[in-house]
């Protein structure tokens, strides 16, 4: 064989063989999310004022339902650990800051108006992606993991009305 | 022979590697190391143009009172409420709220009528909160007091409020030298105040 062919023929080989021995990886959501507060008592009486979702998940009423999984195919494998973070677009518009939306695990209690920050696990919104889970990946076959994620809105006294909208974006992958 | 080598370890990752992208109910599966799978959602929020009045409490002179000294030494005398609903000690909270780009609040107020048939409604007056009291003798009382009338007047107007923009107003009772005694319970009246914007 020629040394062309034998590389082509290795490339191949190799190609094949990672395929074979790679993990399988996999992510779902379920759901936009709105916040209408046509549908609540806006104003607030106090700012900031926190707001759950109006429409959401059926699985999680509060946000999303965030399903990661992985698969080994194979013996060999050669990552330990598959990363779930997450970040938004931008701004909802000039007076409503992508920061006024906050994420937290699924059954974070409603932080009480007035505070700010919101405290407890809530975390806000960046357009730089934040690490939420990090799976160690082990064992065989399939494994799924079910992360109910809550988001809030913080009505602020300087939020101009209209409608506004954003992307969130969930990053899932294997190191 | 080392491009092939490099070749052999690039190549694989370069094409088995990627970007997969999907969006709410779409199950986006890859292979790691290598692919980066992104998933999004839209988030929507709807804020609605409002206008809103907060409007606390009931004002009560009391000019029997022991802390009051009545009738004053010179007519008219002015008196500052003696009992008051709200945490505005001389008059009554007001806070007017408005979200709207466009559009321009007015807050007015009006008063019902008069307390009695020598009482009359513009005997009461108001002024932004802070404002000092007249002197005693003086007729109108001056500085921005306002007499209430049983039309409505503009207070104050402005587009949106940055949250709830506080108009508190102070009153001050304007005894004059014909004025009945009243029943013990005393005679009132009805202050309106009414917030709109076009």
């Amino acid at each position: 064989m020629r040394p062309m062919g034998k590389s082509i023929f290795i490339l191949i080989f190799l190609s094949a063989s990672l395929l074979f021995s790679r993990t399988r990886i996999m992510v779902i959501i379920d759901s936009d999310v709105e916040f209408d507060l046509y549908q609540v008592i806006y104003p607030p009486s106090v700012f900031p004022t926190y707001y759950r979702p109006t429409q959401a998940s059926g699985f999680n009423p509060n946000g999303i339902l965030l399903t990661v999984g992985y698969q080994r195919i194979g013996n060999l494998h050669d990552i330990s650990n598959v990363y779930v973070s997450t970040r938004g677009s931008g701004s909802f518009s000039a007076s409503i800051a992508l920061d006024q939306l906050y994420f937290a695990p699924g059954g974070e209690p409603l932080p009480p108006a007035g505070v700010d920050p919101p405290g407890g696990n809530w975390r806000a919104f960046s357009i730089l992606y934040q690490e939420i889970e990090c799976l160690e990946v082990s064992g065989p076959g399939l494994k799924r993991f079910e992360r109910p994620q809550d988001y809030i809105f913080k009505a602020e006294s300087d939020d101009e009305s209209g409608d506004q909208s954003i992307t969130l974006y969930y990053r899932v992958y294997g190191l | 022979m080392k491009l092939t080598w490099i070749l052999l370890l690039v190549v694989p990752a370069v094409v088995l590697a990627g970007i997969i992208q999907g969006g709410p109910g779409d199950r986006i599966m890859g292979f790691a190391p290598g692919d980066s799978l992104i998933d999004t959602l839209v988030v929507t929020v709807r804020v609605p143009a409002r206008i809103g009045l907060y409007v606390n409490g009931n004002t009560e002179f009391d000019l029997g009172s022991a802390a009051v000294t009545y009738p004053p030494v010179l007519f008219p005398g002015y008196y500052d409420p003696t009992l008051v609903g709200g945490t505005n000690g001389d008059g009554v909270d007001v806070q007017v709220f408005s979200n709207s780009q466009v559009m321009t609040w007015h807050l007015e107020t009006s008063g019902s009528g008069d307390f009695s048939a020598t009482i009359a409604l513009d005997q009461l007056f108001y002024a932004p909160d802070g404002e000092p009291n007249p002197t005693d003798g003086n007729d109108p009382p001056g500085g921005n007091w306002v007499s209430f009338t049983n039309a409505y007047a503009e207070i104050a107007n402005g587009t949106n409020t940055t949250g709830w923009q506080d108009e508190s107003q102070d009153y001050v009772f304007q005894a004059e030298t014909d004025d009945a005694p009243t029943p013990a319970a005393g005679e009132t009246v009805t202050i309106y105040y009414r917030v709109y914007a076009q």
